[in-house]
């Protein structure tokens, strides 16, 4: 099947204006009622070298030696190979048989056209579409999409209507457009991490902190356990786990008269100290979520793209709690049987000029960019 | 919504419901402890905070301000804190929700502060 004329620029460094004027639009609006896009969004800045790391490149052990997973081959936790320069996280084994296949294009060192390091601004600008210099457009740059794809013959939304799967609606898909919303039945859980940061902030008081701690410690959130595979595996079958969520919007978007945008909101990103250990769990969940969306999906998935993205990147080097900071550029994915994947998009060679001083991982494009209008 | 319908609600059968509409208030008090109209009598609901204080029903309400935290709009955490809050809030839970990776995780933080919880 042709792929569909998704580019680099128009599909991930030109989030804002390039997204709603540009092909992309034209691309989805053309597919008319069979093609899906789904968006999954990574809330907290994924760190891109940890996700796609570039092994083959000899100043990353310089900067992040304590970061890194062992050179493909190493052994049961090493990188999966991407081609002889990048490995993906061992957590991502799915993700790497669907990159064999060909149906997988991470696309690394880019950036959205925002430099804000506030977590909450870069997931409006990413989601909204606007600029830091023109914060107006209060919309989801996905709904105004919606609102361009083509009527059935009978004048009826042929394309169906917008999915957002979890807890409530990004404003990636809010706006003028219906969206449909729709969550598993109970309560969600917040993520290990952030449990532990809410018994942290309970510490101090004499009933809530041992009441939380006792109740963690019952379910098995203990710090020791945190860095388990197999807890992070169990949370995959609960039902706000991304497998459980993927697999229920797969069938919807995969029905004849089914939505054919769906967004999706995974948080747990923001590795700011014992990164090796707190990353493990959400690549876990994204990997499996996404092998079950493509199981959920049939044969759809021929017929799909599934875009994964942060609002920004985290520094090439290791802090002084074996973390990474805020920072630039980063990894995204894109994804799905209509994709012409199988390799990496990236500037070549990664290192040198897109490494800065201060050990960011800069986007070369945007710099350019920058460079010709100034 | 009437139960035929529900039943070929293509979401319900693939563990979804929709999430638009009313949200289920008698579930949540339910899961809660506190169901409608249910109040143990003679003496009614305890005011006593260490009958609030199980490990379960602290984790559900810390669950619930999670799930509640998702489907706010996009505020500011911070404002919010300072609005519910005000002198009461702790340099520590605006530290921890300034940290936050994202505004759903701060409102979580919010809600599960033990100054917000003890509000």
């Amino acid at each position: 099947m042709e792929p569909l004329p998704l580019t680099r620029r128009t599909t991930l460094l030109g989030l804002s204006a390039a997204f709603a004027l540009g092909r992309v639009r034209l691309a989805l609006a053309d597919a008319a009622t069979q093609r899906r896009f789904v968006v999954v969004l990574l809330r907290g800045a994924l760190d891109g070298l940890a996700a796609v790391a570039p092994y083959g490149d000899l100043n990353l052990a310089g900067l992040r030696a304590g970061l890194l997973s062992p050179e493909p081959g190493g052994g049961k936790n090493a990188l999966l190979d991407l081609g002889g320069f990048y490995g993906l996280h061992p957590a991502l084994p799915g993700l790497h048989a669907m990159y064999r296949a060909g149906e997988v294009l991470p696309v690394h060192a880019i950036a959205g056209p925002y430099r804000t390091r506030s977590h909450f601004e870069a997931q409006d600008l990413m989601q909204s579409g606007a600029t830091e210099t023109d914060a107006t457009i209060t919309s989801g740059w996905l709904n105004r999409v919606l609102l361009e794809l083509p009527l059935g013959s009978d004048g009826s939304d042929a394309a169906g209507n917008g999915l957002a799967v979890g807890m409530g609606t990004p404003l990636l898909l809010r706006g003028q457009a219906f969206v449909d919303s729709y969550a598993p039945i109970g309560f969600a859980t917040p993520s290990p991490d952030l449990y532990r940061r809410i018994a942290a902030l309970n510490e101090p008081d004499p009933l809530l902190g041992p009441a939380i701690a006792d109740g963690l410690t019952a379910q098995h959130f203990d710090e020791e356990t945190l860095a388990a595979a197999g807890k992070a595996q169990r949370a995959l079958h609960e039902g706000y786990g991304f497998s459980a969520l993927a697999t229920g919007a797969g069938k919807l978007l995969a029905a004849p008269a089914g939505p054919r945008i769906a967004a999706f909101q995974l948080e747990g990103w923001d590795t700011h100290g014992n990164q090796v250990a707190l990353l493990r769990p959400p690549l876990s969940m994204l990997d499996a979520g996404l092998a079950a969306l493509k199981t959920a999906l049939g044969p759809a998935w021929g017929e799909t793209v599934v875009l994964v993205i942060t609002e920004f990147g985290r520094t090439a080097r290791m802090n002084g709690t074996r973390g990474t900071d805020h920072g630039t550029a980063t990894v995204a994915f894109l994804l799905g049987g209509a994709i012409a994947g199988g390799r990496v998009r990236s500037p070549i060679p990664l290192s040198a000029f897109v490494f800065s001083r201060d050990s960011d991982l800069r986007c070369p494009h945007l710099r350019s960019s920058r460079s010709k209008r100034a | 919504m009437g139960a035929a319908q529900q039943a070929q609600d293509p979401a319900r059968i693939h563990g979804l419901r929709p999430a638009r509409g009313a949200t289920p208030y008698f579930a949540i008090l339910r899961k809660l402890g506190q169901p409608l109209w249910a109040a143990p009598l003679p003496n009614g609901w305890s005011d006593v905070a260490p009958d609030w204080a199980a490990s379960d029903s602290v984790l559900g309400r810390i669950d619930f301000g999670y799930s509640h935290a998702a489907r706010l709009p996009e505020a500011d955490p911070l404002a919010l804190a300072d609005a519910a809050l005000g002198p009461v809030l702790r340099p520590e839970t605006v530290t921890a929700i300034c940290r936050a990776g994202s505004r759903a995780e701060a409102v979580s933080l919010l809600f599960a502060a033990p100054e917000f919880q003890r509000r």
